[in-house]
């Protein structure tokens, strides 16, 4: 065997490519490197498929069998000798119907998947009527769904609703054109056509409501709260978090989890029903930041409220909001950047990086830059990694910046993995009085 | 005469769109990626059916309103008439209701990548001193790219004016041009690459596209002396970290200017700091929506009198995907009424010529505590009105010790852009907590909530 000769393609570059992008395209289901932009699809987005890279490939075939879409990269090549990872995006044909869909990645000339996403697409269509929430365990558990835009009498005789084929027992009336009925258990994940009968006329919501197990990403909205903690602190300060999470709408939201500490979990999936109209409040247990999971057409509904506190001190402050990240916040692919951040010795400086799915396929490291904001000049550079959280916890990593001149600031550049979805702040402590600054970042985080 | 006044009641009563922005493009800056939608805001008869023709550019809807008269007090029936993906273009929108058309105009985006890529997307009718980036397959030969032309709408670029850079990308000072969009060519050793589109010409002195730029909100742009000897101070931060300027439509710094350009046009990297000064009741800078979210912001106010105890607050920038846009009232979580605190509220509003805004205080239970409205106001003439909001505030009368409330507030009409926050200070150390909204929120009872 000849050496490998730089730039070069040769049969032990490829094979090792070949083995390597084997490994690097293995996950299973949705939880590996392809996936699906925007998270949560509607028939009324248009659907990108995200496929990492590190070989080059000569076009593609896109495929459509029923739900299921084949991506065949053709010509599949590796070139370099140090190969350089790199993002290729597939959109999907037209608008995409309701549905539950598959995408399947394959390399020309190879049987075995390579890399394979599912996803929801809801619908985003005029409806007939509105049924809230969206999301129900399919065990059932006692949740009131709430139909709106049919009226009944005060037993809703003559009423009748099935759900998925089954027909739905408790119909109560709730209003001048709303029906409370009781979700039925179902055996299996996915969506369900809800229909109505008002004595002969019969109407029909496609894909109205989406049974669940797991918490698939295209039906529930991850919403980052980037410290819930309670815990005493430096010169005598005690920090306590306090959320509020508030639900203004008629209906119960049943999330996926629950950010309670001290809820028990009985049942499975363990979420979190909020009942309507009514204001909820967090505090303690996720110091590296907490992940609740909302049923996307509820989320945006929701209002949320975080603030940290040094109750030692509560007489001289209320203390500091702190956002409540939805992942619209998150930048995609693109890095994070803090501006005008002081690191004036009178201040500690902390960096707080988040990370939620889907992760990186290459590369792990993260690298943090520190310009100086009147020089331009960078100050300090250090790869740093995000470690995995435990349950209903982000990717997280912490730096305390080194403190700089008087009156220095800078602006902090996050350059992290291809693909990463993120977000990350920074808390400026005044060392003597314990007040607190956060800085957020605002912009897409695109890395100059 | 009799009948005459009662013809023309009955003609007042069957005006079923309000005044202003009686028509709505969602999103307000559509690409050809985007599902276009028209809002119609009917605050009468409700529409109950509508066609739509679109000829070329140009699309007309015809929408008829169910019949009777206008209930009182009438509510809003907004109703959307979906026009679905569209293709790049300037369009013209004429909306026929019976005794009205509604005329309007949008630009929709060209999303795709294509073998040409332009930046930024706008540049003004008459662009001195503006650079525009563009990306194609073949980098050119060396600095002075002699084998490269370009045409931007039918005008050749003058040689001299196009330059390499060693990234393989060419910058080059586009041509005066009438205002609108315009396709984009590239020639490169007899091979031609067409951007369809890519440019957008606009007059600096004509009122702006909303579809064009978008309303970046700085809330509070000031420095003066306040309450218990605090000298507060506003600290703006905008950095660009694209490789190609941006060109705003106005500046809201206080820097001097003595070059044309000066900071609305963003150098690539480029890096701008600044004290506010000026917009004590906020405004807009006005950013080409193909780059503004690229853009980063930053902004802090801080009290200089006492700036060893702390570095001062965050204020959100705020974009308008994190304003509301359709009469839910914005939600205030958890906002005190101590007495050892002082709460004002702000409330901002575009496009919707409203003089009033509402807040409403309600406990954690949702009973009502009480409410205000609250005058708005803003001062601007011509293009200037564009970045101006609407403005009002409202000093929260104090509660009991450790009291709690949760603030709705409703700062325009249905058509309005909106947003809110509190500021909570201190009135011994002066530290301030802001509370912003989050989420759609709105009323937890709607529509009546118990009284106290």
């Amino acid at each position: 065997m000849q050496p490998d000769v730089p730039g070069e393609l040769t049969m032990r570059t490829l094979t090792l490519f070949l083995a390597l992008s084997l490994s690097l395209f293995a996950f299973a289901g949705d939880t590996g490197g392809v996936h699906v932009l925007p998270f949560g699809p509607t028939t009324r987005t248009p659907v990108d498929v995200h496929i990492p890279m590190i070989c080059g490939f000569d076009g593609q075939t896109v495929a459509r069998v029923g739900n299921v879409f084949k991506v065949t990269l053709l010509s599949p090549s590796c070139i370099l000798t140090i190969p350089i990872p790199y993002l290729h995006t597939v959109r999907l044909p037209g608008l995409l119907e309701v549905g539950e869909y598959r995408v399947e990645v394959f390399l020309a000339g190879q049987d075995n998947v390579h890399g394979s996403t599912t996803f929801v697409v809801r619908n985003a269509e005029p409806k007939p009527f509105e049924v809230h929430p969206f999301a129900v365990p399919t065990f059932g558990g006692g949740l009131r769904l709430r139909l709106t835009g049919v009226a009944c009498g005060a037993s809703c005789d003559g009423v009748t609703i099935q759900v998925g084929g089954v027909p739905a027992t408790g119909l109560e009336r709730a209003g001048n054109d709303a029906i409370w009925f009781q979700a039925p258990e179902r055996r299996e994940e996915g969506l369900v056509d809800v229909r109505v009968q008002v004595g002969g006329a019969v109407q029909v919501s496609p894909g109205a409501l989406y049974y669940f197990d797991e918490p698939e990403r295209s039906v529930f909205e991850r919403i980052l709260f980037p410290v819930l903690f309670a815990t005493d602190g430096a010169n005598g300060s005690r920090w306590r978090s306090e959320a509020t999470l508030s639900n203004p709408k008629p209906w119960y939201v049943e999330n996926a989890n629950t950010l309670s500490p001290v809820r028990p979990c009985l049942t499975y999936p363990c979420g979190e029903r909020l009942d309507p109209e009514k204001v909820e409040t967090y505090g303690d247990g996720y110091p590296r930041g907490a992940v609740l999971l909302v049923p996307r057409p509820e989320a945006p509904e929701l209002a949320f409220a975080l603030r940290i506190r040094d109750i030692s001190r509560q007489a001289e402050g209320l203390g500091t909001q702190v956002p409540v990240v939805r992942e619209s916040d998150f930048s995609h692919g693109t890095g994070v950047t803090l501006l005008d951040v002081p690191v004036d010795p009178r201040y500690r400086v902390k960096v707080r990086v988040y990370m939620i799915e889907p992760l990186p396929q290459y590369g792990q490291n993260a690298q943090l830059r520190l310009r100086n904001t009147v020089t331009r000049a960078t100050t300090l550079t250090r790869t740093f990694q995000l470690s995995a959280g435990g349950r209903n916890e982000p990717h997280y990593a912490e730096l305390d910046l080194p403190a700089g001149a008087a009156n220095e600031r800078v602006n902090i550049h996050l350059d992290l993995p291809l693909d990463a979805t993120a977000w990350a702040f920074a808390t400026v402590t005044n060392n003597a009085t314990q007040q607190v600054t956060i800085v957020t970042p605002n912009g897409s985080g695109l890395q100059p | 005469m009799q009948r005459f006044v009662l013809l023309l009641l009955l003609l007042a009563a069957m005006l079923p769109l309000a005044a202003d922005d009686a028509v709505l493009i969602v999103p307000p800056g559509p690409t050809t990626d985007t599902f276009v939608t028209l809002r119609l805001n009917v605050w009468c008869n409700p529409i109950i059916r509508h066609t739509v023709t679109r000829t070329g550019s140009v699309i007309v809807v015809e929408a008829t309103p169910q019949s009777g008269t206008c209930p009182s007090p009438p509510f809003d029936l907004p109703y959307d008439v979906p026009l679905g993906l569209l293709p790049s273009g300037q369009y013209s929108v004429e909306v026929r209701i019976p005794f009205q058309t509604f005329t309007d105009s949008f630009v929709v985006r060209n999303a795709g990548p294509g073998e040409v890529e332009i930046r930024p997307f706008a540049v003004p009718t008459s662009p001195i001193g503006s650079r525009v980036r563009a990306v194609y397959p073949f980098g050119c030969a060396g600095v002075n790219c002699k084998d490269v032309t370009i045409d931007v709408g039918g005008v050749a670029v003058h040689a001299a004016q196009i330059q390499g850079s060693n990234d393989g990308s060419i910058f080059f000072t586009p041509p005066p041009h009438a205002p609108g969009l315009v396709d984009v060519t590239i020639t490169a050793n007899g091979t031609s690459f067409t951007a369809k589109n890519a440019l957008y010409y606009y007059d600096r002195n004509a009122e702006p596209d909303p579809s064009v730029w978008e309303r970046i909100l700085f809330p509070v742009l000031f420095n003066s002396k306040g309450a218990h000897g605090s000298d507060w101070v506003s600290e703006a931060a905008i950095h660009n970290p694209g490789r190609w300027f941006v060109e705003n439509f106005n500046r809201i710094d206080t820097l001097p200017c003595i070059d044309y350009g000066c900071s609305d046009l963003l150098s690539p990297d480029g890096f701008l700091s600044f004290g506010g000064a000026g917009y004590a009741n906020g405004v807009a800078l006005l950013v080409p929506r193909s780059e503004a979210p690229h853009v980063a912001f930053s902004l802090r106010v801080r009290d200089v009198a006492r700036q060893a105890e702390g570095f001062g607050t965050d204020v959100p920038v705020v974009r308008e995907e994190d304003m509301h846009r359709d009469g839910i009232p914005l939600t205030l979580l958890d906002v005190p009424l101590d007495p050892r605190y002082r709460t004002k509220i702000r409330l901002y509003a575009f496009d919707d010529a409203s003089n009033f805004g509402f807040v409403a205080l309600h406990k954690p239970s949702n009973a009502r505590v009480t409410a205000f409205t609250i005058p708005m106001s803003r001062s601007c003439s011509g293009v200037a009105c564009a970045a101006t909001p609407w403005y009002g505030e409202v000093d929260l009368p104090a509660g009991g010790t450790d009291e709690r409330v949760n603030v709705y507030v409703t700062p325009g009409g249905y058509g309005a852009m909106t947003w809110a926050f509190a500021s909570v200070t201190n009135n011994e150390t002066q530290q301030v907590t802001i509370v912003t909204p989050d989420g759609r929120g709105g009323l937890p009872c709607n529509p009546t909530c118990p009284v106290n």
